[in-house]
């Protein structure tokens, strides 16, 4: 029987414009790019040149520091573009796919780890401390594993792996050759294929937002030390690795989930990684105002129509931007139609099932940092989060390590910085002392 | 860079209506950049700061 965590802390928002579970397909002709900024931690070093032929699974960038991890091309095609911006950093390598996706083939039968970084799926998995990608000479304590994501607007994998069953099994039963398997399972999930996944602890998370995040299981189940490593890959992640292990060949397709209330008709689509979001787009949201968001509303990054789907984005999702929003009297006119952490409106007299839409605005500005507790009640996890963030500000690098940044990665602070009401970027913060700690302990 | 798109309550709706914790609340107040020191604090009444919060906030809103 696997172990029930429950948690208490933790903020659940319920937002309008909610996947339905339908699936339909996009045409895949046209651009995908590969942008090493999804990466974190990665210097990229490109290995083709515009004009090359490449198949799925080909390289078209390494790491500087351990070239043996590959950025694979997600179709067959012909390399576009390789983009560079300012100082001749990186931003993506385009491939135009010539529809024919053909395929590198790759031996299943050697070492995992070698399997992985040939074929390029190495790189999606995470190390914590400082969650970037993976360094291939560590020997991790354990692999984690989360099969939902709590935040709102997400995808629901459980019925993204309807029907992949099987591959999803043959991923764990391969990360398992690794290290130890944690798999984490929300309280709401039935499918056979989670609960009872063999090869791997599973352990049930009943709790709100953001019980589906990594971050908040590893602090349950097994907490990360000073010299410890583990990684973390996605759940969808652990299907192309099935995939891979059963048919020789990589298939980076997702499952997305295109959300939001600027959407149309929000359901879910398969898409590869890197595709181009104007395939996705093109009139299935109101396109004038709005704001697309390539990933989660709380964790991902605003991108255009002309963008392409993050390398780990299981969502794309559409809210208004809110540039013209005229309110009469302001922020003082008492309401119902408008989610209030603290009860600042009357809507919290309509429940929990109450929907919302909520707009990119900030509504207001940044301001001192109040020790509160207004974090905590939040932050599902045994750290201070609040002294945790002054203490990354202030560069005390002990305080620090004290606190437990090595258990942290940005999207665990995302539910903080939603209600933090001195709208303090937490996660820009976290990220850039996670950066910082790297950079000391090399 | 990962970031919240979507925000909770404005700071002055926060400050204005959340006064079920006060100790939060008046150190929300004394966090604003005013005159006011934390000395001086007790000596103004109530309805006078929240006049002057009240126009600084709508100015971020």
């Amino acid at each position: 029987m696997a172990k029930v965590i429950k948690l208490r802390k933790g903020l659940d928002v319920n937002l309008k414009g909610k996947a339905t579970k339908e699936t339909a397909t996009v045409n895949c002709p046209g651009e995908y790019a590969l942008v090493p900024d999804d990466f974190t931690g990665v210097k990229p070093k490109v290995v083709c040149k515009e004009g090359d032929v490449v198949k799925a699974g080909d390289a078209l960038f390494v790491d500087k520091l351990h070239p043996e991890v590959k950025f694979v091309s997600p179709v067959s095609g012909t390399v576009s573009l390789v983009e560079r911006g300012d100082r001749r950093k990186l931003l993506s390598i385009r491939v135009k796919a010539d529809g024919k996706q053909e395929a590198r083939e790759f031996d299943t039968k050697g070492d995992v780890k070698t399997l992985m970084l040939e074929s390029g799926l190495f790189a999606f998995l995470r190390q914590r401390p400082y969650d970037v990608v993976a360094n291939p000479e560590d020997a991790p304590k354990a692999i984690f594993v989360s099969a939902f994501n709590s935040m709102p607007l997400s995808q629901d994998f459980e019925y993204v792996l309807e029907g992949q069953e099987a591959e999803f099994q043959a991923g764990l039963s391969a990360l398992a050759k690794l290290a130890k398997v944690y798999l984490g399972v929300s309280a709401k999930q039935t499918a056979k294929a989670l609960t009872e996944a063999k090869d791997c602890e599973v352990n049930i998370f009943d709790g709100p937002a953001p019980a589906g995040n990594v971050g908040v299981q590893i602090n349950h189940v097994s907490p990360i030390n000073k010299g410890e490593v583990v990684w973390t890959l996605g759940a969808e992640e652990v299907i192309f690795l099935g995939r891979l292990m059963k048919t020789g060949k990589v298939d980076f397709t997702r499952t997305i989930a295109l959300a939001g209330s600027e959407v149309k008709a929000p359901k879910y689509y398969k898409v590869k990684v890197g595709q181009k979001l104007t395939t996705l787009l093109d009139g299935t949201i109101n396109a004038e105002g709005a704001r697309i968001i390539s990933g989660n509303v709380m964790t991902g990054l605003k991108t255009t129509a002309e963008g392409f789907l993050g390398a780990h984005a299981t969502e794309v999702n559409v809210i208004p931007e809110g540039d013209h929003a005229d309110e009469m009297l302001g922020w003082i006119m008492p309401r119902f139609n408008t989610f209030s952490t603290h009860r600042s409106y009357f809507s919290w007299l309509f429940g929990k099932k109450k929907e919302y839409v909520f707009d990119a605005r900030i509504k207001g500005g940044e301001r001192h940092m109040i020790m509160s507790g207004e974090y905590d009640k939040v932050f599902p996890m045994d750290i201070y989060a609040g002294y945790l963030v002054k203490a990354i500000i202030a560069g005390d690098i002990d305080r620090q390590e004290a606190l437990g940044i090595y258990e942290v990665a940005p999207e665990d602070f995302a539910i903080a910085e939603f209600v933090d009401s001195s709208k303090l970027e937490l996660q820009r913060i976290v990220r850039e002392g996670l950066d910082i700690l790297r950079k000391e302990n090399a | 860079m990962l970031l919240s798109t979507i925000k909770g309550d404005s700071n002055a709706a926060f400050i204005f209506f959340s006064c079920n914790n006060h100790n939060k609340l008046f150190r929300h107040i004394i966090s604003q950049k005013t005159f006011f020191s934390w000395k001086n604090f007790w000596n103004v009444r109530f309805s006078f700061l929240f006049f002057v919060i009240l126009w600084r906030e709508n100015k971020h809103y």
